[in-house]
């Protein structure tokens, strides 16, 4: 910190010198971090959206870099983390673009794609828009290129709404290459907040900041309004361009929908040093399959729970810094990979067994929560969506297994009262099976149309497999209009 | 506004009993003369129980000290209480109304019930002489809401500590929380329903008699719902508990209670006959069906409706009446076929099950020092509950750090399946495997271990991070 202080006033002082002496020496050498800093400027927005579930909504916003010349823009995935939020619960995308004297602009976007691979998510001006103003977008440009440790590095970053959104910029140097599923570059000094590029000394944007310490993604945290993490405990970490230059390559497009592949082993367990000594893979990077899916391309291709693998397409594992890593980085490489593409797996399933390979063909991930389709029984206080393959994984059952996933539920609401619970899955109501959302969605206001107050019963298979009875009163006031369909 | 429901009825009662002279009462009331005879002939066989109790954790057995109550119900000094002041106990002293201090043993337990046994040492009790006289068991069934009844005990292990109050309720039960009573997570009033009364009672009371004004054990005092909320075991709940712990109990092994279980949960109609297409009191809904266990074999579902068991009704309109049909159901003779008449839709269906002994989800646990671990059995509830593919392994109940178990990264809940490659069944499997794994002084021992859907091998460093004691002590 103090070193970084340092260096701060030292550019300042620097400054100074070069306002009285302009005319005697370039921009570019005296004062970088104030070039820098009006250089990408135009390139920093913050991208605001309104995250709206069935029961509440709240605007959120990040910092987001311009990345097209029409106004594509990259920002954390975290801000729309598909983990927790569904693909239509984001609506009004906005990129907000700051101003020193003026108002900020807004400009009206869509959403692009969520890229779970290199954590970025995008954004870019709705065309079908007729409120936008006219921009002239100034793209940055990153490279592939990483400076040398002890080398000068810089990073500019948007303040949070309360302090205007403004540019600050902070220098640091390369201090150490990390090793992990997503290679991070430490610092000696200070990095802008999360979503900010990182630069080297010639300008050249080199990375941006992930998420990290206590630094969240957002701008305007409702909850801490007056918090400036980014000033007072600043990021210390950035991914270098390498790892996302080829998620921005060719330019993501709402047309080319992500399909991320799959191999179908549910869980990879990095061998530690001991159990690598044992099974005679001394210094072999090593991953051992804890589960291998049914019917997946995994087992398909003959791979087994507990299989060692110890190659991929012939090449050795890269090692993390941790042996956890280890089945981190794999999971990530083949997460890169294309559906259709084949994967070479070495393995051994015992100590001293020759290795064998295993040919896999990638095929398409099962579909995930944030993609189901759902259904708001409002008069009730549940959200219903579709059941996707983790939900019966996890109940051990088939995954034809039919019926539909409670996603959220009223708090003090009917069915909550009647001891309903999220991830509950219902397999009968009101004596009927139930086999889709669209069935239980038709049947569920066909009920309510006939039977207005009628109590519902809904049979629903819980996470540890147990089934239970729900009978789920309706409320007894006036203004029961049935379900609402919340889907897409 | 309980207390003045409760004093309207007092007074409509003396108004009542007024003006029936002549008319027997319909219970023993607390007159001065009653309370203090029952005292004189109870309170010589209410003891106070101290006990040190076996507890896992962190790796190792560990004795947690405590007390509560007891009453002595026989001549051989055998006393009643309950099973969380001395189930699992493995050092117990009784302090005699006396004051003497006797050292005593656990008979035998039964979490279900939450019922202990235990027996003061007859050697010392004959050696020293010490005199005790024994509490006359009633009967609970014929408890009248609003008698009065008397509590004695050791709240706080204040000794010879007698209070008043009178009967709320003869038939409380607390389906609803359930889950939330259990004992350490030991299931717990499955098969009985409670006794609420007003008595004071508070910690340290558990295990005490309650007594009505004839002098006679009606129940003992096991859970303070607060203030003037309290409940007891009912007397007769108990009754058969003793026989079966005093029949099965032997010099080396403690008596138990042996009940059986077809493994489905079921849940009371009320509400939903007319959805189900039943009468009103007419069979119980299968909720749930494990996926392991007698019930599934016999290709029971849930929703179906339990009508009957080898003919006889099984009726349960109202949460109240479950543990009487649970209780039914737990004489079963363990592995003779029996009948359970379901009606599924509009079918009738007879399925033949064969009742498996009962099990609770915690399985026997044992400490294993040298790999600096605690270990539990798998029970086939908690392979159900856990969605294991058999009954068969151990689990981590608790870890020493820094020592085998806890270097090698395994967490609290992992299950075992094999050491060295052998199959771990259970933990007496387990404990073979651990003894011949000390005895070959192995350096490094290879575990499979399962952890929800992941399985992976795990290496114990046992020569690197084992302690310092003498192995073998498990």
């Amino acid at each position: 910190m103090t070193h970084s202080r340092g260096l701060r006033f030292l550019a300042i002082c620097i400054g100074a010198i070069w306002i009285a002496a302009a005319p005697l020496a370039s921009a570019q050498n005296v004062n970088p971090t104030g070039v820098l800093r009006e250089k990408v400027k135009p390139s920093l927005v913050a991208v605001k959206y309104t995250w709206a579930n069935e029961l509440q909504s709240r605007e959120l916003v990040a910092a987001g870099i311009v990345v097209g010349d029409d106004g594509l823009v990259m920002f954390p995935l975290t801000m729309v983390t598909p983990l927790l939020i569904p693909d239509d619960q984001m609506k009004d995308f906005k990129i907000v673009i700051p101003s020193d004297t003026l108002d900020e602009t807004e400009i009206d976007a869509v959403l692009v794609l969520r890229d779970e691979r290199t954590g970025l998510a995008f954004v870019r001006p709705d065309p079908n828009s007729t409120s936008n103003a006219a921009v002239q977008w100034k793209p940055i440009q990153f490279v592939d290129a990483l400076p040398q440790v002890g080398d000068p590095l810089y990073s500019v970053g948007l303040l949070p709404k309360t302090s205007g959104y403004r540019a600050f910029v902070t220098s640091a140097a390369m201090s150490a290459p990390l090793r992990g599923p997503v290679p991070q570059e430490l610092v000696d000094g200070d990095l802008a907040g999360v979503g900010s590029p990182v630069f080297d000394a010639k300008g050249d944007a080199i990375g941006y900041v992930p998420m990290q310490g206590n630094q969240g993604p957002l701008l305007d945290n409702p909850e801490q309004p007056d918090d400036l993490p980014m000033v007072y405990s600043p990021a210390k970490m950035f991914v270098p361009a390498s790892d996302f230059l080829w998620s921005l390559s060719p330019e993501p497009s709402a047309d080319k929908p992500l399909v991320i592949p799959w191999i179908g082993c549910m869980e990879l367990n990095g061998l530690d040093k001991e159990l690598a000594e044992f099974v005679g893979l001394t210094n072999v990077p090593a991953v051992q399959i804890g589960d291998v899916v049914p019917n997946s391309p995994a087992d398909r291709a003959g791979l087994k729970t507990k299989d060692i693998i110890i190659k991929m397409n012939g090449q050795p594992l890269e090692r993390g810094d941790v042996p956890a890593e280890v089945q981190e980085i794999l999971a990530r490489k083949i997460m890169k990979m294309k559906v259709g593409d084949i994967v070479t797996l070495t393995v051994i399933h015992d100590r001293g067994d020759v290795p064998r390979d295993v040919t896999v063909t990638l095929e398409e991930r099962p579909k995930q929560p944030h993609s189901a389709r759902r259904f708001y029984a409002k008069d009730l206080g549940f959200v219903v969506r579709e059941v996707v393959f983790i939900d019966t994984y996890h109940r051990k059952l088939p995954p034809s297994a039919e019926g539909v996933v409670i996603a959220m539920l009223r708090p003090q609401g009917p069915a909550a009262a009647a001891k309903l619970e999220i991830n509950d899955m219902v397999t009968n109501m009101n004596g009927n099976p139930v086999t889709d959302i669209d069935e239980f969605k038709k049947d569920y206001q066909d009920f309510r149309t006939q039977n207005p107050r009628g109590a519902v019963v809904l049979v629903v298979s819980q996470l540890d497999g147990r089934e239970q009875t729900i009978n789920i009163q309706p409320p007894e006031e006036d203004g029961l209009s049935g379900g609402s369909g919340g889907g897409n | 506004m309980k207390h003045l429901v409760a004093l309207l009825f007092c007074s409509i009662q003396s108004v009542l009993l007024a003006g029936c002279q002549g008319v027997a009462e319909p219970y023993p009331q607390a007159t001065p003369q009653r309370v203090t005879a029952v005292i004189a002939k109870i309170s010589p066989a209410v003891v106070r129980v101290d006990v040190a109790i076996a507890e896992y954790k962190d790796g190792k057995q560990n004795l947690i000290r405590g007390n509560g109550s007891g009453v002595i119900i026989d001549d051989q000094g055998r006393i009643l209480t309950n099973y969380h002041v001395a189930g699992r106990a493995v050092e117990i002293y009784v302090i005699l109304a006396n004051q003497e201090r006797v050292p005593a043993h656990l008979i035998g337990d039964d979490h279900w019930t939450d019922l202990a046994i235990i027996q003061m040492d007859p050697d010392a009790v004959r050696k020293r002489q010490i005199t005790f006289s024994y509490a006359p068991l009633g009967e609970s069934s014929t408890l009248q809401v609003g008698q009065d009844v008397m509590a004695f005990g050791t709240p706080y292990g204040l000794a010879r500590t007698v209070t008043r109050g009178s009967i709320s309720n003869i038939d409380r039960t607390l389906y609803d929380a359930m889950d939330e009573m259990n004992i350490d997570g030991y299931e717990t009033g499955d098969f009985s329903n409670w006794i609420q009364m007003d008595v004071p009672i508070n910690p340290g009371n558990s295990g005490g008699p309650l007594v009505d004004l004839s002098g006679n054990v009606v129940g003992i005092n096991t859970r303070g719902g607060g203030q003037n909320l309290n409940f007891a075991i009912p007397i007769d709940t108990a009754k058969p508990v003793i026989r079966a712990i005093l029949q099965s109990a032997t010099k080396t092994k403690k008596g138990t209670v042996t009940r059986s279980d077809l493994g489905m949960d079921l849940l009371p109609l009320h509400e939903l006959e007319s959805f189900y297409d039943v009468g009103i009191d007419q069979g119980v809904l299968i909720d749930s069906v494990d996926r392991i266990g007698p019930a599934a074999d016999a290709g029971a579902r849930s929703q179906d409706i339990l009508l009957s068991v080898n003919g006889v009704p099984t009726n349960v309109r109202f949460p109240e009446e479950l543990a009487a049909v649970r209780r039914r159901l737990a004489v079963l003779p363990v592995g003779q076929p029996i009948t359970m008449t379901v009606k599924r839709e509009k079918q009738i269906l007879n399925l033949t099950a064969i009742p498996v002994p009962l099990e609770g989800n915690l399985g026997e646990e044992k400490a294993f020092s040298h790999w600096g671990v605690t270990l539990r059995q798998v029970t086939r509830p908690y392979a159900v509950t856990n969605q294991l593919d058999d009954v068969s392994g151990v689990w981590i109940t608790s870890e020493s750090e820094g020592e085998p178990v806890e270097r090698a990264q395994l967490q609290i809940g992992d299950v075992i399946h094999s050491i060295n490659s052998k199959p771990v069944k259970d933990l007496a499997g387990f404990e073979d495997l651990y003894n011949h794994s000390i005895k070959q002084k192995d350096d490094r021992v290879l575990l499979e271990v399962q952890r929800g859907r992941d399985t992976f091998d795990a290496v114990l460093e046992v020569k690197k991070y084992a302690p310092a004691t003498e192995p073998g002590d498990s």
